[in-house]
């Protein structure tokens, strides 16, 4: 009897992989950690209590409320550690600890865990509990303080952006939130994930590829000042590729990346904002749940109804 | 008397019109960010149950069933003009604070909920008893929103009153997304989901507790 | 025959429930309004004389279509004009009491009389941490946030709204009494 779980029954398509959450999770992280150790070299130990404080307290909130839940832990499948480290990395270094441990709890907890844990979230929870954040305190979350460089205010929030050298802006030597002052090593976490095929390249390519394009007309510092300002490469890569809040076809891929690419510039160039990143992916993952719906195909056979 | 007495609880806990009705929701969301803001809407509102409730129950054997909703309503909305001259007249900062939310106790579903499922029904004294319990019920969940929003979103609880205390210290921030009206909506979830969990939980020792005295859980 | 009746009771009823309602309701307007009238008299006064420092009273002036109100000290002479001015914020509108010394061409004080802005963020706009910036501040500057202006942390947007709306009352001040000699 005791091996009755062995002969489960299930329809097809029976085709193994060596792939689990933890092994893409596990992946993410690695390819998370050139910006991660970046951002250390650059900001010191404040990044690292950030870092530190937001990762342990993700995965902690994770174990709390799957305990509460009664549904097994499953802290080990490193999502919960992903989130807690993405949200490090869109925090200014000088944000205090216990902010940031709010936002994680957040994260975890109002992102994530309320709508039933990982693959039930509609929104990316890193970014949720960012969005969090940045409504409580506009203002720590917005100061932002840089080691040896003059510039105080982040590029897109200067007066004159084109002053910042594009230089600075792709090696990190920008103010910014953690992992968003260097692009170089963004790209290259982000072209691992793409290599390992764990992220589609459609949503960067239609999210960089329209916000390129747009800020060619619009706004002033150009395409190459909007690609590398700001936290959109990080955005790009780890956040709007989420496999959860991201729609699962290839059609859905490129509306999901080219209306992010859209909003971005409209928050950009014509809002209130300085940054759009983060709304922009969040106002598309609300999204998702209709661009599946009409952008998935028919199987074969299928009538269409009314047609 | 025991009637009475249940009439009057039961609006304080198991049937509160907040926590457990969902009822008036409008007010619950929009006027909690401050402890005295949400105690000010709770008593006037709870004035306007009470008085509303009274007339209602009075004159419910006179009012034809055709023209009954239109003339509680007519009922309540005198109260409810009431309510606002005189908080403009004798509490004049309360009412700056509140604005136009004192006017709109009219379409609060609670009111025309009692006065239909309750007062339109009942004899006076029970009515009283009711329209006290919810008023109750009411105005302490309010004002435990109210509480719990102004803690975290300004760091004090009745600011700007004489009894305000500064809650918390030096260090403390406050959370803005606290007092704005994403605050409202994520405080309530947060309260109900937090009370559903406590119920469930409760509920769920209940079914074991008959299931090993070999009762039948159909019950529950 | 009976269907006739009825519909006489609901007119009858209604029409009673109305009357009451509409007695009731005009005995409260006598004994309230007087003291919501006073209330709000009361607020006007105590706005006027406060964005004007050393006035103790104040009359009325009508100039090129506004209404200005004319503070007077204890000696009976003129220290400037207050004016009631609103414009857009970063949510709602705002509404301020500005105090002008046009003789010197600049401003005295400013009151915020009305504003929804974001609690904690714009709505500073009401601590004297920010107004006071506005005392003394002449009529030719250029009302800027983040330059002239010190903006409110976090909130430049609504810090804006103000200056704006004091630079167009400087104008509309400005206008009327150019208009008016």
């Amino acid at each position: 009897m005791s091996n009755r779980t062995q002969l489960t029954v299930s329809p097809g398509p029976h085709v193994r992989s060596k792939e689990s959450t933890s092994n893409i999770m596990f992946n993410v992280v690695l390819a998370l950690l050139p910006t991660t150790l970046t951002a250390i070299y650059y900001f010191g130990s404040s990044a690292l209590m950030l870092i530190i404080a937001c990762s342990i307290t993700a995965v902690a909130t994770e174990a709390l409320f799957q305990k509460l839940r009664g549904i097994p832990v499953t802290i080990g499948d490193f999502s919960a550690l992903v989130t807690g480290l993405l949200l490090a990395l869109t925090l200014p270094p000088e944000l205090p600890i216990w902010m940031a441990i709010v936002g994680s709890i957040i994260a975890i907890a109002l992102g994530k865990q309320v709508f039933g844990g990982l693959g039930y979230n509609f929104f990316n929870p890193a970014l949720v509990g960012r969005a969090f954040l940045l409504a409580s305190f506009p203002v720590a979350m917005t100061t932002w303080k840089l080691i040896d460089v003059t510039s105080s205010a982040t590029p897109l929030g200067a007066d004159n952006p084109t002053a910042i050298a594009l230089k600075d802006l792709f090696l990190g030597r920008v103010g910014g939130s953690l992992g968003e002052t260097s692009a170089v090593a963004i790209i290259l976490g982000g072209l691992y994930l793409l290599y390992k095929g764990y992220i589609d390249w459609r949503v960067p390519a239609g999210y960089l590829g329209t916000v390129a394009v747009l800020t060619t007309f619009v706004g002033k510092g150009g395409p190459i000042f909007h690609l590398l300002a700001g936290g959109l490469m990080l955005g790009a890569f780890f956040m709007a590729t989420d496999m959860v809040t991201t729609p699962v076809t290839k059609k859905g891929r490129w509306i999901f990346g080219i209306g992010c690419g859209i909003l971005l510039v409209i928050i950009r160039v014509y809002g209130g904002l300085p940054e759009g990143v983060l709304y922009s992916i969040l106002l598309m993952n609300m999204f998702v749940p209709i661009i599946d719906k009409y952008t998935l195909p028919r199987a074969f056979g299928e009538v269409k109804i009314n047609g | 008397m025991l009637t009475l007495w249940k009439d009057f609880v039961k609006g304080l806990w198991k049937e509160n019109p907040v926590f457990v009705m969902l009822l008036g929701m409008c007010p619950t969301l929009a006027v909690t960010n401050t402890a005295t803001n949400g105690l000010a809407m709770g008593l006037a509102t709870s004035f306007v149950l009470l008085g509303s409730g009274i007339v209602n129950s009075l004159v419910k054997r006179l009012i034809p069933d055709e023209v009954r909703i239109p003339s509680f309503i007519v009922i309540i909305a005198t109260f409810v003009t009431i309510v606002d001259y005189s908080a403009k007249a004798y509490v004049p900062a309360i009412a700056e604070s509140l604005k136009l939310f004192i006017p709109l106790i009219v379409v609060n579903c609670l009111i025309l909920g009692r006065s239909e499922s309750f007062a339109s029904k009942q004899p006076v004294h029970r009515t009283i008893a009711d329209a006290l319990g919810m008023g109750v019920g009411f105005t302490w969940a309010l004002t435990f929103l109210g509480i719990i929003r102004e803690v975290i979103g300004f760091g004090t609880v009745f600011r700007g009153t004489s009894l305000a205390i500064q809650v918390m210290g030096e260090w403390f921030q406050p959370w803005l997304i606290m007092v704005l009206p994403a605050g409202a909506f994520l405080t309530l979830g947060t309260v109900l989901g937090v009370m559903n969990y406590f119920k469930n939980r409760a509920a769920s020792v209940k079914v074991d507790l008959q299931d090993s005295t070999g009762e039948s859980c159909h019950t529950v | 025959m009976g269907k006739e009746k009825i519909d006489i009771k609901l007119i009858v009823v209604l029409t009673s429930i109305m009357i009451i309602s509409a007695l009731v309701l005009s005995l409260v307007y006598q004994a309230t309004t007087p003291l919501i009238n006073e209330h709000a008299a009361q607020a006007k006064k105590e706005a006027i004389l406060d964005v004007l420092p050393g006035a103790v009273k104040y009359e009325k002036l009508e100039k090129g279509g506004l209404e200005l109100y004319q503070g007077l000290d204890e000696a009976g002479s003129p220290v400037g004009i207050a004016f009631q001015h609103e414009g857009n914020g970063f949510q709602g509108t705002i509404i301020l009491m500005i105090g002008m010394d046009v003789e010197n061409q600049k401003l005295l004080k400013v009151k915020i009389l009305d504003q929804l802005d974001t609690p904690g963020l714009g709505a500073r706009m009401a601590e004297e941490e920010f107004k006071g910036q506005f005392q003394g501040k002449s009529f030719s500057d250029n009302f800027v946030a983040k330059e002239d202006v010190d903006a409110i942390a976090g909130a430049t947007i609504s810090s804006q709204a103000v200056s704006n709306i004091l630079k167009d009352a400087i104008a509309t001040v400005e206008q009327a009494y150019s208009g008016g000699e």
